[in-house]
């Protein structure tokens, strides 16, 4: 989709749209939201839509972050700990490791 | 049409590339590697997690001077080192690696193990068994009773089979790998370079040239059978991966009565299958297990001929596999026995019904099994001794009576087998324990060579041969003289098995009838030269049909240098030369007499003359199949698992009774990750060269390719399009 040819109304429901899907645990898609609109909240001539389109692309860059430290934290927990955690660190496991505890 | 090209450059990369890879290395053949194994909690056996192939420059270790100068290189800084070894320092490596673990240069070990490359070696030259000193101790029944002693049966036990180590280690048999490996890889090209050493530095010439070794060793399975168990059966994606198998194949049984029945005293003559050594299938095992296995055989065939005077008694001869790891076959017979899951027997008595049978434990009242014989080859070792359990023989009177009763008939018919001397010692490495350990309290014997501890000193070992049992044959004998061949063994092993055949035969047959017939002294030289000398005699294979001589052909050649039995207890689907043959052993055997001169068309379970005699007789025969020397083999063999009850929930990821139950497993692995490869090492400076040329073809590159982007209308412009264009 090629957002010059959409008007803004158009934008924001797009936005809102990404910024509400976001919920069901799609942080990617506030990352994609985030960068995608961003120009248009931030950089552009003021618009009537502006100030609704910069709070779903705050709220979906924060949600986006939030998601990141908890995917890190998450991951240096399972890496340290998959092996301490045995049987329930085999079966959280999706491919299992050969020949490494 | 791009297509084709694109194929075609996939094609002569493919083609270009394997042939780069095969000038390269050299992969030696027949190499035999130590691999990875399980315990409920520990891992065992070689290489490092999730490392998968080892590389150094060849070093030879031949005499002493090698192996000191080998200690000194150890502790330089100096390239990894691969180390080719003769026995005699084999130890004294695994423990100079060891002791510099972090720092050693040592990435791998290669032991030579064919004596025909060695010449003047003595016994106390050669690397001993890799058994610890009490085997099997910890499923032993005084693993919590140190009461009793010694339990020491292996002195010369080396443990190195439950060590983990973090390097691989290989054994070599084939004389021409060895060649290549010493002679034109060592000798050639790297003994020069080292010979220069001197005590202060040892450095590496940019010009010279170095041969190196690369061994593979990847193994999936980790940590213990509990993780790897559970992680083979996690399955997260569309393709299931094994992590390790359990140990274990077939327990093989016989009745030699007139049918299987649980209404008579049964008395249980066994022995073992199996064995192991460091290196997968490597197994000698010419004392442990053959020489107990020829002489089981030889009663057998005696008390085949008797079956139809046993009225008293039944006589239920047993091979249990998958005992060198800890009573795993005879863990699982005694537990089916207990559990009452023993499987049932369908026996149709020449009739269209069928009826069941099973194996109670109610019955069986005594166990005699045939431990290490070999000792007796030699001119000074007479004897065999009685050993028994001496908890059991306290406690429990009826048991107290069996193994009195046993005793004393063994030694009114033989004046060479003898009780041992301590009452109070401990039973030696045998399946009784797992009988007794489950609570099936019959009187039990093993009849062994030796009496404080093992005579031999290679137990599990790679050099338990024939000729530590010194048993040895005339160079210039033909094969027709060398099958007949009268050995010390062989001549002793007669009269002893004989009297353990007639103790069983009368044990409990009131009538007190003597065996008119000894053991067979042709039949015994016979499975002494076949299984020692030639494993493909003509004796074995006569004794079986074109097909299943095929099979045992396969089966010899599968794992092994040509010729070498393997008797290595191996995984549940994958038949072992050594054990598949003994259970030929034992059908030919336990053949049913009355029926062997049956013609090819009758030696059938569907000929009506064999119906009419199962009918008459009352009896059921399993098996039938006319082999070479035209006998109708006509016997019954019945088989169980023989794998630990621990892995009865494997298919659910999980082992159950482990402190009750061994629970070995056996990583698994990718064929081509388990490889000794030899290759020349690039000198450094055709290294150099070839990197500097790499970088130059790179730029240059480079800089055709932009020349060519800035020339590109003068170089691909077609002339006819100039043309056109001129003319529009």
């Amino acid at each position: 989709m090629n957002l010059n040819k959409v008007n803004d109304k158009e934008k924001l429901e797009i936005c809102r749209k990404y910024y509400l899907a976001g919920f069901a645990f799609l942080p990617f898609l506030w990352l994609v939201n985030f960068f995608w609109f961003y120009k248009h909240a931030f950089k552009r001539n003021e618009f009537p839509e502006q100030t609704q389109m910069k709070t779903y692309i705050i709220r979906s860059g924060i949600g986006c972050l939030v998601w990141l430290i908890i995917l890190v934290i998450w991951n240096v927990l399972f890496q340290t700990f998959r092996v301490d955690w045995d049987s329930v660190g085999d079966h959280l496991t999706f491919i299992l490791p050969s020949g490494r505890p | 049409m791009n297509t084709f090209f694109f194929f075609l450059s996939v094609l002569v990369r493919t083609i270009i590339s394997d042939l780069n890879k095969e000038r390269t290395y050299v992969n030696l053949l027949n190499t035999i590697p130590c691999i990875r194994r399980f315990n409920s909690s520990h891992q065992i056996g070689c290489g490092k997690l999730d490392y998968s192939s080892y590389e150094g420059i060849v070093y030879s270790v031949r005499d002493k001077a090698e192996f000191g100068r080998l200690e000194k290189l150890n502790k330089l800084d100096i390239p990894d080192l691969v180390v080719v070894t003769l026995p005699s320092y084999f130890a004294k490596i695994v423990q100079l690696h060891q002791h510099d673990s972090g720092n050693s240069r040592i990435q791998g070990i290669v032991l030579v193990s064919n004596l025909d490359y060695i010449s003047n070696l003595t016994e106390s030259d050669l690397n001993l068994s890799d058994d610890s000193t009490s085997p099997n101790s910890k499923f032993s029944l005084y693993s919590t009773n140190k009461t009793y002693g010694p339990s020491e049966w292996n002195p010369s036990g080396t443990n190195f089979m439950f060590q983990n180590f973090n390097i691989p280690f290989y054994t070599i048999y084939d004389l021409n790998e060895i060649e290549k490996v010493i002679d034109e890889c060592y000798d050639k090209f790297n003994q020069h370079i080292f010979d220069k050493y001197t005590s202060n530095s040892f450095s590496i010439k940019s010009s010279e040239s170095l041969c190196g070794m690369q061994l593979g060793l990847r193994m999936t399975g980790a940590v213990s059978s509990t993780v790897c168990t559970r992680r083979s059966n996690i399955m997260h994606t569309l393709e299931s991966s094994s992590f390790c198998d359990p140990l274990g194949g077939s327990n093989y049984f016989t009745f030699l009565s007139q049918r299987p029945s649980n209404d008579l005293p049964i008395t249980i003559l066994s022995a073992r299958l199996d064995a192991f050594s460091l290196y997968e299938y490597f197994t000698p095992a010419a004392n442990e297990p053959i020489s107990s296995l020829i002489g089981l055989f030889g009663i057998t065939e005696l008390l085949a001929k008797q079956r139809s005077q046993m009225n008293y008694s039944s006589i239920l001869v047993v091979l249990f596999d998958n005992e060198a790891f800890d009573y795993g076959g005879s863990s699982r017979f005694a537990s089916d026995l207990v559990r009452e899951k023993f499987p049932e027997i369908k026996l149709s008595f020449g009739q269209d019904q069928e009826e069941s049978f099973v194996l109670k434990k109610n019955n069986i009242t005594s166990i005699i099994e045939l431990g290490q014989l070999g000792a007796i080859g030699f001119e000074q070792n007479e004897n065999l001794y009685i050993h028994r359990d001496p908890i059991s023989y306290a406690k429990e009177p009826n048991v107290a009576k069996t193994i009195k009763q046993l005793t004393d008939k063994l030694t009114k018919y033989s004046s060479n087998i003898k009780p041992i001397e301590n009452i109070n010692q401990q039973l030696p490495t045998s399946s009784i324990h797992s009988f007794l350990r489950n609570n099936i309290l019959i009187g039990g014997i093993s009849l062994a060579d030796f009496n404080k501890e093992f005579n031999s000193k290679f137990y599990h070992g790679v050099f338990d041969t024939p000729e530590n049992m010194n048993v040895t044959f005339p160079d210039d004998l033909s094969e027709d003289e060398a099958v007949n061949f009268t050995t010390k063994f062989a001549e002793k092993l007669q009269g002893l098995t004989t009297s353990i055949a007639q103790t069983i035969f009368s044990l409990h047959n009131p009538t007190q009838t003597e065996l008119s017939e000894q053991v067979s002294l042709s039949t015994l030289n016979r499975l002494v030269y076949c299984f020692y000398k030639n494993t493909t005699c003509k004796y074995f294979q006569d004794m079986m049909t074109t097909s299943q001589w095929k099979s045992y052909l396969t089966l010899l050649e599968a794992n092994l240098p040509k010729g070498k039995l393997s008797f290595y207890t191996g995984v549940d689907d994958n038949p072992i030369s050594g054990k598949w043959l003994s259970s030929m052993l034992l059908r030919y055997f336990s053949r049913n007499l009355d029926l062997e001169s049956l013609s090819e068309d009758d030696c059938s379970k569907d000929s009506e003359k064999v119906r009419k005699y199962e009918r008459e007789n009352h009896i059921s025969i399993r098996n039938f199949y006319y082999v070479k020397n035209s006998t109708c083999v006509a016997s019954s063999i019945f088989l169980t698992s023989s794998v630990s009850p621990a892995f009865d929930q494997f298919e659910k990821g999980v082992l159950v009774e482990t402190d009750k139950f061994p629970a070995w497993t056996e990583s698994s692995w990718n064929g081509v990750d388990v490889q000794m490869k030899i290759f020349m090492f690039t000198r450094p400076s055709i290294a150099g060269l070839t990197l500097s040329l790499g970088i130059v073809t790179l730029v240059l590159a480079f800089v055709l390719t932009f020349l060519a982007d800035k020339f590109a209308h003068r170089i691909f412009y077609p002339k006819d399009a100039e043309q056109n264009e001129i003319f529009d």
